[in-house]
């Protein structure tokens, strides 16, 4: 499979006559699948600006906007706006202080309404050589039998991602089997943390490594085939570059 | 919130219809009538017009439909126009139309204003006169836009340069093949079908594939000969590209210049902007068109709490950008805080309410700007322009990440908050107990006032007492002092008495006293008398005797006198028989003369003309003796010829004279006399005959001799008789003086007489003289002795009779005396007691005034207020003690909500951000974006105006691309420097451009005033002639080691200020611990010299006109490495840390040497202690890195060689002040200070080594130092 990959890419690079081929080489880079347990919630999509302004309306005396500007450490003119915004909606009025409607109450029930779901479990993929998250088909690559040798720059370190980065990655990959399947229109399922993360595999995935001379403009460059994320990796490029470029240089050119 | 809102002030007026106009409205409404009711007034935009009719005025009246909502459902949203006359009974009404509603209805011509509008025909409103002057103060709208379209003409100049290639059509082409470069960010493709012209124009036009919903980037290159183009790609191709998933359906490009079409299209819509009146700030075309830009005087400086630490010259930008009206002007030289001028000015800005656009002409301006100011609450940033070319520090900012940027500002301020939440419960008991404290204070003190109240009453009662004691005791004393005044005058009265009664005695007793007793005294009287009598006598003897000798004395003169007279008068006698006898003038003056007689004016008279005649007597003796010789000899003839003979000749003689007159001196008679006497003499024989002729001759002189000699005959007997005349006249005058004195002789006769008989008579008085001949004092003596007895005598007999009369009454006088001396005693102890008793009555009323004064003290003081305002005050703080311990019953509740704010930010979901973007986006105050984009239509929706707009590297914008900011800022803020780059134009500078442009076209009008433009650009102009209080240059710069900013410093020289280097101390802080074999720790100024000589000279590419210097690259190469090195060990040795790279920017005049110099990078060097940067010199303005490598490329040995770019010194200004510690210099000396064309330069080099020099920085090619002699 890596030889049909091979000579695909051969054929490509090799359209650009000014473009030699110095050396071709393979090799692998460790990706790790990530487990990751949670239980996202299932919520009416109220922003939570507005929600927090209904609630502390609901639960704080709140004279003006000033005092919940205060409260909120948020614009005056934000709150402004929003306070203007519900009570023209019939959902807070103001005697002595703002408080809900009828209208209002009801409505902030359903807004704060957070159903939490079942235990889900996803697979991230995680490259530390890439210190990056990836995204690829494992199963394709799973299915290359052949493994060339393991990659020099290689790192097997367990993902050190900021939660944030994770959850975002989570929550799209869910957003995109929601898309899927979506009916309701205003409830939303959020991944508010994450209850565990833990390496269960380590995957090799196979590159193809072209160092190239561009006679025209005298010109070595390296590129990089990733076979999971299926493109010239531009990280593994910049990492060979900076690193090997002048080794290159001098084994490949001032040997002629 | 109680909102105030001003009162709309609208104006009612009349309005007329013409037929035209009533039609104009009937085509969308049935009647007039309900039109103008549709709205109880109109939002209006008039425009002052110009109007034919000289005394008419003619406005035009615009009715936008957002501001007249019921009659824009009337027009279809149309923007309503009426034409109006201006007349003194309304508005008459001449035409109405509508335009469609994007025509924008307000510019700064026209005046805003609600109006309401009469349509009633007997209606009596007339037009106010408010309106009538309002009009009539507007511009004239189509003036102003005629104005500018004058003006604004000159900048066309700009667009043609850009339009030059860019009024074209699309166009296609196939193509076959196409390879990218090897990071997929360009793609070079072959191309068949375009013509020969459109090569010539592929350049800078964008690229897709026929049918593609993307462009695929830009023409950035293009080789005819091998039918290639090279493009720049976008982002999202070359992700296609790397993953291999580019397989486009056609092979079909278009090429479009629609990104510059678009991009003129905007410039353009600036000018017809500014000429429609659609700038925000009015003023703009004065401040942009007039020689000397029009400003309105900026109001009172501000006073300003300043967040950034800015230097006074920085302040002074700020204050003065903030207290401008219209324009402010700064000029920031390299490194001088622009970024934190303009960032400053925006967060106050920000803290006023203000709204601020910062634009610039380059993207990485913008972000700069932005990317500096502090984040801030007050302050909401808002980056907007295209994604791809925002730099990351500006990416923050773009619409889709403020959410994002605003999310991370608010946790961390909430987690901020709720660590303070403990503190915040202590904070609020400590202050409730403060209140508390404060309220029993209140207390006490409302007490005390109320004791003091109760006292004020009783305090009132007493005055009144007091008072009326005052009162009686004033009355009491009133009277005191009026006895004691009677009092005090009878005293004196008496004191008076008795001291005349005391004198009284006392003369009296002192007289006697005198002369001992009555007696005595008459004693005294007689002999005084007798004394008196005897002196009396001995005066009149002494009288008598002095009147004799008077009369004696006088007798004795007038006999003298009459002796006198008798002489004189027989002189006169004698006189009197002189004249009479006296025959000559002389005689009878000397007469005269000697008995003083004066000849009066008729003897004058005489005597002139006696005078006058006897001077024309002269010769009347020699007539008179020659007369008598010429008788005598005729006789003589007469008597020889006989009378009958001699009668007969005479006869002859008389009747020849009577023909004719013959004149004779008396010598030719005397000599014809002598000669006749001669010839009788000498002649023997003399016969008769002979002697007639003497005759003949002798009686014709007689005749003449008869004449002169009668003539002086009568003169002498006019004299004669004029003599006879003087002597009588004389003789009368003495014979008068004569009489006079004998008429004196009586009187002095009987003056002697008189004088005689008063001396007989005195003699007589006078007794015996030997009785009476004793010795006597003089007589004035004797005189005073007299008058002083008289004196005494007098005294005495008044004292004797004072005494006389005194006496019997004395003892009267002195029991009188007695008797006033007693009534003096008394009234004096009556007067002391009353004098004590007003004292006592004093005292007592001082008393009660002092206790009156206290008590009156006491009752000012206004205890009611003081008690309603402590009452107020407790009432405040009982409320305020409510409201906090409301707040402490309210924080938990508060603390849970902020924690649950907290939460739910933490999780906020893409919906939860959405909203808070568009809210943000609502409210964001700072804008930044590039001038052009400024310009965009949905970024001129979103932002017709903004408050202030800062406009940064203004120096490196054309004209209409500033234009397009500053449409929209009421107040515009230039920041800049023009003695840095001009703007570029593509990749080209402004020269180049201009240069190919008259190569193009020369006879293009509009090279001139680019040329103008060229010299002096828009910010120079104004930057030069505003006023002080409109523009600052910041002056001390922060960037250069103070010796790299040497190399500058010439260029600012003429400035007001001197650029100044604002680094405490440069060699710590700039200093870049380099050791290596070019650089040494103390260098941060090197020019490595190269030779005038291969491989150091220039080249130029084949088919390129840019240059490059394969020997600089050598000596780059060797330098980049040098420093690699030297770092590492800077690090190894502890100056660095760790993990630093040093920043190295390598940069030249020449695109190609950046190319080579890119390569060289990238391809052959490692350099992991460095961080690198290359560019052009242009594209480097702004940037500023640890070290700068400059690489000047120029160097010919040819006589036609010169340094190009190099000779602009803007450029050499950019270039010098990019590096903070250290500036490398790489070229050669020789040709830049000694073979460069123009004299300017070649000394702006030579002065750039001599810096060099005298850093001792000046190395050869290898890095060694240059010694010279």
């Amino acid at each position: 499979m890596l030889n049909e990959l091979e000579k695909k890419l051969t054929e490509q690079v090799n359209k650009d006559p000014q473009v030699k081929i110095l050396s071709v080489s393979r090799w692998c880079f460790p990706v790790q699948t990530v487990e990751c347990i949670f239980h996202p919630v299932k919520r009416e999509t109220m922003d939570i600006l507005m929600k927090m302004i209904l609630l502390s309306v609901q639960k704080a005396e709140i004279k003006d906007p000033k005092e919940l500007s205060d409260l909120l450490l948020v614009e005056e003119l934000f709150v402004l706006d929003l306070l203007q915004k519900l009570m023209r909606k019939g959902l807070v009025e103001k005697e002595v202080y703002y408080q809900l409607t009828v209208k209002g109450e009801r409505q902030l029930e359903n807004g704060i309404y957070e159903e939490e779901m079942e235990e889900e479990t996803q697979q991230l993929l995680y490259s530390a050589t890439h210190h990056l998250l990836l995204s690829g088909d494992m199963d394709k690559v799973d299915r290359i039998d052949e493994l060339p040798e393991p990659f020099k720059y290689a790192s097997e370190e367990t993902i050190d991602l900021d939660e944030m980065e994770i959850i975002d990655a989570l929550q799209k990959t869910r957003e995109m089997q929601e898309e899927e399947d979506q009916d309701e229109e205003k409830v939303q399922t959020f991944i508010t943390s994450i209850d565990s993360k833990k390496t269960i595999q380590i995957h090799d995935v196979p590159c193809i490594q072209y160092v190239l001379y561009n006679r025209d403009s005298d010109l070595l460059y390296v590129r990089v085939w990733n076979t999971l994320t299926d493109q010239w990796d531009e990280n593994l490029e910049n990492m060979l570059a900076a690193k090997d470029l002048l080794d290159f240089r001098r084994e490949y050119l001032e040997k002629e | 919130m109680g909102q105030v809102i001003a009162k709309p002030s609208t104006l009612r007026t009349n309005i007329i219809l013409t037929n035209k106009s009533r039609a104009g409205i009937l085509a969308f409404m049935k009647d007039e009538q309900a039109f103008f009711h549709l709205q109880k007034s109109f939002v209006v935009h008039i425009e002052h017009v110009q109007n034919t009719a000289k005394d008419e005025m003619a406005a035009t009246l615009y009715f936008g439909p957002d501001e007249n909502q019921s009659l824009s459902k009337v027009l279809d949203g149309c923007v309503g126009v009426m034409n109006c006359v201006v007349k003194y009974d309304g508005l008459l009404a001449t035409n109405f139309r509508v335009l469609s509603s994007g025509v924008p209805v307000h510019t700064n011509r026209r005046l805003k204003t609600t109006i309401e509008f009469a349509i009633n025909a007997s209606n009596t409103v007339g037009l106010p006169i408010e309106l009538h002057n309002t009009i009539r103060q507007l511009p004239i709208a189509e003036e102003r836009s005629k104005y500018v379209q004058k003006r604004i003409a000159s900048w066309e100049g700009y667009l043609s340069i850009q339009e030059r290639d860019a009024t074209m059509d699309d166009f296609r082409a196939t193509f076959t093949d196409y390879k990218c470069n090897e990071n997929f960010t360009y793609m070079t493709i072959a191309i068949n079908g375009i013509k020969e012209k459109e090569w010539q124009k592929v350049k800078g036009l964008s690229v897709k594939i026929q049918g593609a919903k993307e462009d695929l980037g830009t023409v950035i290159k293009s080789n005819p000969k091998k039918k290639t183009v090279e493009i720049e790609l976008r982002p999202f191709i070359q992700s296609q590209l790397r993953k291999d998933k580019w397989h486009p359906k056609t092979k079909e490009l278009v090429f479009s210049n629609f990104a510059t079409l678009s991009q003129i299209r905007r410039l353009r819509k600036g000018f017809s902007d500014l000429e429609k009146g659609l700038a925000a700030n009015a003023n703009l075309e004065k401040i942009l068109f007039e020689e000397r830009p029009r400003i309105n005087q900026p109001k009172k400086k501000v006073s300003l709490d300043f967040d950034n630490r800015l230097n006074e010259f920085q302040r002074e930008a700020v204050a003065g950008a903030l207290s401008a009206e219209d324009l402010y002007v700064i000029q920031g030289p390299p490194g001088t805080g622009k970024t934190t001028v303009i960032s400053e000015i925006c967060q106050q800005n920000a803290k006023a309410g203000l709204r601020t656009l910062v634009a610039s002409q380059s993207n990485l301006a913008v972000d700069n700007a932005l990317s500096r100011l502090l984040s801030n609450k007050d302050i909401r940033i808002l980056r907007y322009g295209r994604t791809e070319s925002i730099e990351e520090e500006g990416k923050r900012f773009i619409e889709e990440n403020v959410a994002q940027y605003w999310r991370e500002q608010t946790l961390h301020d909430l987690e901020e908050e709720l660590s303070r939440q403990t503190d915040n419960t202590a904070l609020l008991d400590e202050k409730i107990a403060k209140k508390e404290t404060e309220l029993q204070g209140l207390r006490s003190e409302i007490e005390s006032l109320q004791k003091k109240l109760e006292e004020q009453k009783r305090a009132e009662v007493e005055v009144e007492a007091t008072q009326q004691e005052i009162k009686e005791l004033k009355k009491k004393l009133g009277a005191l002092r009026k006895e004691s005044r009677e009092a005090e005058e009878r005293l004196e009265a008496i004191i008076k008495q008795k001291t005349q009664e005391e004198q009284q005695i006392r003369e009296f007793e002192e007289l006697l006293g005198q002369y001992g007793s009555l007696s005595h005294l008459e004693e005294l009287e007689v002999q005084k008398q007798s004394e008196k009598a005897s002196l009396q006598k001995d005066i009149s003897y002494l009288n008598n005797k002095s009147e004799l000798e008077k009369a004696e004395h006088a007798l004795k003169n007038a006999r003298l006198a009459y002796g006198e007279w008798h002489e004189k008068h027989q002189a006169l006698q004698k006189a009197q028989q002189d004249v009479e006898s006296c025959g000559k003038i002389q005689e009878l003056q000397g007469i005269m003369e000697k008995n003083g007689i004066q000849p009066n004016a008729k003897i004058e008279w005489q005597q002139q003309s006696f005078e006058r005649i006897q001077a024309q007597m002269f010769g009347y003796t020699e007539w008179k003796e020659v007369r008598e010789r010429l008788f005598s000899a005729i006789g003589y003839l007469e008597g020889k010829i006989g009378p009958s003979k001699s009668e007969e000749i005479q006869k002859q003689v008389e009747a020849q004279a009577a023909n004719g007159y013959s004149s004779y001196a008396i010598r030719e008679i005397d000599s014809a006399i002598d000669h006749f006497k001669r010839f009788l003499v000498d002649t023997k024989e003399v016969y008769v005959n002979q002697l007639y002729v003497y005759l003949e001759r002798l009686y014709n002189r007689r005749i003449f001799v008869d004449e002169q000699f009668g003539m002086l005959e009568n003169q002498r007997q006019e004299i004669m008789r004029l003599f006879h005349m003087m002597k009588e006249e004389a003789a009368s005058l003495v014979s008068y003086l004569l009489n006079a004195s004998l008429q004196h002789k009586s009187s002095l006769m009987n003056a002697g007489n008189r004088w005689k008989s008063e001396v007989e008579q005195l003699q007589q008085r006078l007794p015996d003289s030997s009785e009476e001949d004793k010795e006597l004092l003089p007589l004035e003596e004797l005189k005073e002795i007299l008058a002083g007895q008289e004196r005494d005598l007098q005294e005495l007999l008044a004292h004797k009779q004072k005494i006389q009369i005194t006496t019997p009454k004395i003892e009267e006088i002195k029991g009188q005396l007695e008797h006033s001396l007693i009534e003096e005693s008394e009234i004096s102890a009556q007067l002391a007691e009353i004098k004590k008793e007003s004292q006592k009555t004093n005292e007592e009323g001082l008393a009660q005034e002092k206790k009156l004064k206290a008590l009156e003290e006491l009752l000012r003081e206004d205890v009611t207020r003081k008690l309603d305002y402590v009452k107020e005050a407790i009432q405040h703080v009982e409320v305020a003690i409510a409201d906090l311990q409301h707040e402490k019953q309210q924080l938990p509740i508060k603390q849970e909500l902020q924690k649950q704010w907290h939460k739910l930010l933490l999780e906020a979901s893409e919906h939860d951000l959405d909203e808070i973007k568009k809210l943000y986006v609502n409210h964001a105050n700072v804008i930044g974006t590039t001038c052009v984009a400024s310009g965009r239509k949905e970024f001129m929706d979103n932002y017709p105006t903004f408050d202030v707009v800062i406009i940064d590297e203004v120096s490196k914008a054309t004209p209409p691309e500033l234009l397009l900011p500053m449409l929209k800022g009421k107040k515009i803020i230039l920041v800049g420097d023009h003695h840095q780059l001009p703007p570029l134009i593509g990749d080209d500078t402004l020269e180049e451009t201009l240069k190919a442009m008259m190569e193009e076209n020369k006879e293009l009008d509009e090279t001139n005033e680019l040329k103008k433009l060229l010299k002096e650009s828009l910010f120079e102009r104004l930057f030069k002639n505003l006023p002080k209080t409109n523009k600052q240059m910041l002056a001390i710069q922060y960037r250069m080691h103070e010796k790299i900013m040497d190399t500058i410093s010439p260029f600012y020289e003429n400035e007001d200020d001197r650029l100044q280097c604002g680094l405490e101390d440069s060699d710590t802080a700039r200093d870049h611990f380099l050791e290596s074999h070019f650089v040494k720790r103390h260098n941060h100024l090197l020019w490595v010299d190269t030779p005038n000589e291969k491989p150091y000279l220039e080249e130029q590419m084949k088919n390129g006109k840019s240059r490059y210097n394969p020997g600089e690259l050598d000596i780059i190469r060797d330098m980049l490495r040098d420093l690699d090195h030297a770092t590492e060990m800077a690090i190894s040795q502890g100056g660095l840390e760790a993990g630093v790279k040093k920043s190295v920017g390598v940069i030249s005049f020449y695109g190609e040497q950046v190319k080579k110099i890119d390569h060289l990078i990238q391809q052959e060097l490692q350099l992991p202690n460095l961080h690198l940067r290359t560019g052009t010199v242009d594209r480097f303005q702004g940037m500023e890195m640890d070290v700068i490598i400059v690489s000047m490329v120029r160097n010919a040995t040819h006589k036609g060689g010169d340094i190009g770019f190099a000779n602009d010194y803007r450029r050499l200004n950019v270039a010098l002040s990019r590096a903070r510690e250290l500036l490398v210099l790489v070229g050669s000396t020789e040709m830049f200070t000694k073979r460069a064309k123009r004299k300017e330069s070649r000394n702006m080099y030579s002065h750039l080594l001599q810096v060099v020099k005298e850093q001792k920085g000046w190395l050869n090619h290898e890095g060694n130092p240059v010694v010279r002699k």
